[in-house]
């Protein structure tokens, strides 16, 4: 196991698991109090027609997998504002959208298997040193934000109309928030796959939130599991030649299972 | 006396369906205003629009003199929303973060609380009796701790008037009494100005000093003992409600 850590990209996998796994619940948190998992897996869904767009075109899927997910969640959130749906039916549509275009997308072109199944699942080799650098940072400007915008965002999450009367903009913050994610997910799917980048951004924080305590102990909780599950679940990746995402959030689901028996 | 609330000519609607149709008003700054009249009448409405939570189809609210939205920036106004539903039931932060949470708006970006800020929400906490509790967590109150909560909450803001949306619904009656005692000591002797919105016509008689009454269009701006005249309860509430009034 150690002389598997002399190797580049398992440096590049542990750093960029490290930065992700301190960022997916700082966002997971905010969506979770709000009622809004699933939009983590709704982005994930559309980020997946953005990876294929990518794959076609020969441009880094993680930017088309950005760009694809940001404009989706801006439009999520402007028609979340009007009303002109329930927000998880909203999400539902926009999920099943993402994952049709995706399949079209894919079955125009055979050749990009490969690729794609580490998009799916999470590859421990897919981090290149340009991931990682741009991991650390969109990792470093969305915490200064966050720190920034923390308490801005508890009262929004805690109740919309008490943050318009105490002076403050939600939408702003709303905003601020979706975009957020949808980064995250463009760029955590590299380790943890598609189908599971959302899993990363919830799991740990329920399994906080079992723990019954405030709003800050809660979040700082949620990080210290994120971070435990992304570390052993990459170990166990490693040792055991298993797909990474699989790994990881295996290893965060048993965390949760022993948070169940605080809850009591 | 200040006019704290003025409404002006207010018309609101959902679609063709109309709520609110040409309400005046105004209110002094030290009055406690209960908000009655009977479901569908545009209590909620009216509250909401006074709030600058929802923009009239026609008419102006002024708050001190500025728009709902100036006074917010302001730090004018405080709230304390329905708590029957929605987050307030299962949000994941102790007494002292929910009430620290007023302070939100006056602080920084990113800047922590000061020791002013810390002797602003321990006051809060002190005078609706959560002194001791501050740690407990929100989700574990029952409904009268979790009521004194949001009104500490809002009085950590420092506000000039504080509106209540049917805050006593799903509080026992023993809890009930007491977070009526909080709200008179408030604005006897703080001064605060009170807008509550209420069913209990028979509670707000004892408590508010004036009422105003709705049903789709203002129907009085009176004193309680006006209020309780026939010929305004008939116009709210219909031909059959007669007013039971005790003398002990």
């Amino acid at each position: 196991m150690l002389e598997l850590l002399e190797y580049g990209f398992v440096q590049r996998a542990f750093m960029a698991g490290a930065i992700l796994a301190l960022l997916a619940p700082l966002i997971g948190y905010f969506l979770v109090v709000r009622r809004y998992s699933l939009l983590a897996d709704c982005l994930a869904h559309v980020s997946l027609a953005g990876v294929a767009l990518g794959l076609i075109t020969q441009i880094n899927p993680v930017f088309t997998a950005m760009g694809v997910s940001s404009s989706t969640a801006l439009l999520i959130e402007k028609l979340r504002q009007k009303n002109k749906l329930l927000g998880e039916s909203l999400l539902a549509l926009f999920l099943w959208a993402g994952l049709a275009g995706a399949v079209v997308l894919i079955s125009l072109n055979q050749g990009f298997n490969i690729d794609l199944f580490s998009f799916l699942f999470g590859s421990i080799t897919a981090v290149t040193p340009e991931d990682l650098q741009l991991i650390a940072l969109l990792g470093l400007s969305l915490g200064v934000l966050f720190a920034l915008f923390a308490k801005r965002l508890f009262l929004i999450a805690l109740d919309e109309d008490l943050a318009l009367v105490s002076g403050l903009n939600p939408s702003l913050y709303n905003y601020f928030l979706i975009l957020a994610a949808s980064i995250t997910v463009s760029v955590t799917m590299r380790i943890v796959g598609v189908m599971l980048v959302g899993a990363m951004m919830v799991i740990p924080v329920l399994t906080a939130l079992n723990l019954k305590v405030g709003f800050r102990q809660t979040l700082l909780w949620a990080l210290f599991f994120s971070c435990a599950s992304m570390t052993l679940g990459l170990c166990l990746s490693l040792v055991f030649d298993i797909v990474s995402g699989g790994a990881i959030i295996l290893t965060a689901l048993s965390f949760y299972l022993l948070s169940l028996t605080k809850r009591g | 006396m200040q006019v704290a609330i003025e409404a002006k000519n207010l018309h609101f609607g959902y679609g063709a369906t109309k709520v609110l149709e040409g309400v005046n008003f105004q209110v002094q700054q030290g009055d406690y205003v209960a908000l009655i009249g009977p479901n569908g009448g545009g209590k909620t409405t009216l509250l909401k629009l006074l709030l600058g939570l929802l923009k009239p189809s026609v008419g102006e609210v002024l708050l001190f003199n500025q728009s709902p939205q100036e006074a917010a920036k302001k730090g004018k106004l405080g709230y304390v929303p329905q708590l029957s539903g929605g987050r307030a039931f299962d949000f994941p932060a102790t007494i002292f973060e929910l009430v620290a949470s007023g302070r939100t708006a006056k602080l920084g970006l990113g800047k922590p609380l000061k020791p002013e800020d810390r002797d602003i929400i321990e006051q809060a906490l002190s005078k609706t009796g959560l002194q001791e509790d501050y740690k407990k967590l929100v989700p574990n109150l029952s409904g009268g701790q979790r009521q004194r909560a949001f009104i500490a909450r809002a009085l950590a803001a420092e506000p000039e008037v504080l509106f209540l949306d049917e805050p006593v619904a799903g509080v026992d009656l023993g809890q009930q009494g007491r977070f009526y005692e909080l709200l008179s000591g408030l604005n006897q002797q703080e001064g605060l100005t009170l807008v509550f919105v209420s069913h209990d016509v028979g509670v707000m008689s004892r408590q508010a000093n004036r009422f105003l009454c709705l049903n789709k269009k203002l129907v009085c701006h009176e004193s309680p003992d006006n209020f309780l005249k026939q010929e305004f309860m008939d116009e709210i509430y219909g031909k059959t409600l007669t007013p039971l009034t005790h003398h002990h």
